[in-house]
């Protein structure tokens, strides 16, 4: 299943997380927005049940925009 | 070994924590924290309880194997109503700093939930703020009332040593600052009047100050026994738990008083002398029947400490119409609550709360999560020594909990 910029922006702004997302834009690092251990912890779970697929923890570490996710989601679906 | 639920771990792992990861802890402990914990200390807390060993976890580098993040549950019997249950309480939540952006630390938390849930009847932090606090929501946790210190107030010198960091918080500007406390030392003989009791203390009840707690141990004990059905909700007294947690305390040398009737012990209590002077009663359990015992125990111990130099007197507890609060206020102690809740706002921080998450079924309804049902003191902290009467609000990225 691919992703959507606007799939992944509506997860990251449906208000389960903590970070600022006021003017947040897609290649806008969502760490220097605020995102921490637990809001990412939350995010990836909740993208890894949606688009069915495994998240392992260093990709974690990595992806930090949502253009980044929506690649990787859609590297993973490929 | 094994990584975090729900997500695949590659660069870390967790396990139980052995006996010969202690140097490791205590290491990264004192990196974080900032204090200067020794193995000795580190094993009365977590190894030696009267409960058993506290149930520990670390998560490892997998590429290092050097352990970067710790969590623990310290086991601690508490009274609920008529049951006697084992919590775990946490302490020493932490990831090393080099490790906090990449640790998905609340997936192992998850984990390590779900493994205490098989010995554990309840758990409950203190920290309830900040990460710790978000995390522990997420996990199930309720508050069940904000932390508090109740205070009181014995001469103008006490009530100016603790108003001073107040007037520096309120300004940053030096003349106002010196007038703001120039007022303050004015103000602070008639605002001691603020702190009068209204008790009477029972003729036939002697308070003595004790020169170790083993000479009331058993009195203590029994005295428990006798009381802990109307106790609400609290920890067990036992004299084997409050010879752990207080007279073996390698962290703080506490003082006891015991209130006598005669031959019986009707009440006893544990203070800590900070290095600021005041004095933080730590616990204080009194025969329920009457509140007069607790009265009479209370203020024959604050005439004792205040002719010895004490003059300001705090008391942990939780916010809420418990029998403590009622108590506390009889003799004169005042709820620092709404001064705090100012302070947290200005700050724009959170106020420490008392989360609880029931593991076992039927506890819940116990009044679990109600503020009234407790009887809290600080015997539920971790026993470390107060450095002063913290008035200032917890940053949010304060690690160890």
């Amino acid at each position: 299943m691919k992703a959507t910029s606007q799939e992944i922006m509506d997860i990251v702004k449906s208000g389960e997380l903590s970070l600022e997302t006021k003017n947040l834009s897609t290649s806008a690092s969502l760490r220097k927005a605020g995102l921490d251990s637990l809001d990412a912890s939350l995010l990836f779970l909740t993208i890894q049940e949606k688009y069915n697929l495994k998240v392992a923890d260093d990709d974690v570490a990595r992806l930090d925009t949502v253009d980044d996710i929506v690649a990787f989601v859609n590297q993973q679906a490929a | 070994m094994t990584g975090p639920a729900g997500i695949e771990s590659k660069a870390y792992r967790s396990r139980p924590a052995r006996r010969e990861d202690v140097g490791e802890i205590v290491r990264l402990y004192n990196h974080v924290t900032g204090r200067e914990r020794n193995e000795a200390e580190h094993c009365w807390e977590w190894w030696e309880t009267p409960a058993g060993a506290g149930s520990m976890w670390v998560i490892e580098e997998t590429a290092t194997g050097a352990i970067v993040g710790h969590h623990g549950l310290i086991p601690i019997r508490l009274r609920v109503g008529d049951q006697s249950v084992l919590a775990g309480k946490t302490e020493n939540t932490m990831v090393h700093p080099d490790h906090r952006a990449k640790v998905l630390y609340f997936l192992y938390e998850k984990q390590f939930a779900q493994a205490a849930a098989a010995r554990f009847d309840l758990l409950f932090t203190t920290s309830g703020y900040g990460a710790p606090g978000r995390i522990r929501r997420k996990l199930g946790y309720q508050s069940a009332g904000a932390t508090t210190y109740f205070l009181k107030v014995t001469r103008g010198a006490g009530l100016q040593r603790l108003a001073l960091p107040v007037v520096e918080k309120l300004t940053t500007s030096r003349v106002l600052s010196r007038l703001l406390a120039l007022a303050a030392r004015g103000a602070s003989r008639p605002a001691v009047l603020a702190f009068r009791g209204r008790t009477q203390s029972a003729p036939d009840v002697v308070v003595r100050r004790c020169h170790s707690f083993d000479e009331i141990a058993g009195p203590v004990e029994a005295l428990w026994h006798r009381t802990a059905p109307a106790a609400g909700i609290t920890v067990e007294r036992s004299a084997a738990y409050l010879a752990w947690r207080l007279a073996a305390n390698p962290n703080v040398p506490y003082l006891f008083f015991a209130a006598w009737r005669g031959a019986h012990l009707v009440g006893y209590a544990a203070v800590e002398l900070t290095a600021g002077g005041e004095a933080v009663i730590v616990d204080l359990w009194a025969e329920s029947e009457q509140p007069i015992f607790f009265d009479s125990l209370m203020q024959g111990m604050l005439r004792q400490l205040d002719g010895e130099g004490s003059n300001a007197f705090v008391f942990p507890t939780l916010q809420g119409e418990n029998s403590l609060v009622r108590g506390l206020r009889r003799n004169g102690f005042l709820d620092l609550g709404p001064l705090l809740r100012r302070l947290y706002r200005r700050a724009k921080r959170e106020q420490p709360e008392l989360l609880v998450k029931a593991v076992r079924p039927g506890l819940a309804e116990l009044g679990l999560y109600e503020p009234e049902r407790w009887y809290y003191t600080a015997l539920f902290a971790e026993g470390l020594r107060t450095a002063a009467i913290n008035l200032r609000a917890p940053k949010r990225d304060e690690a160890a909990s």
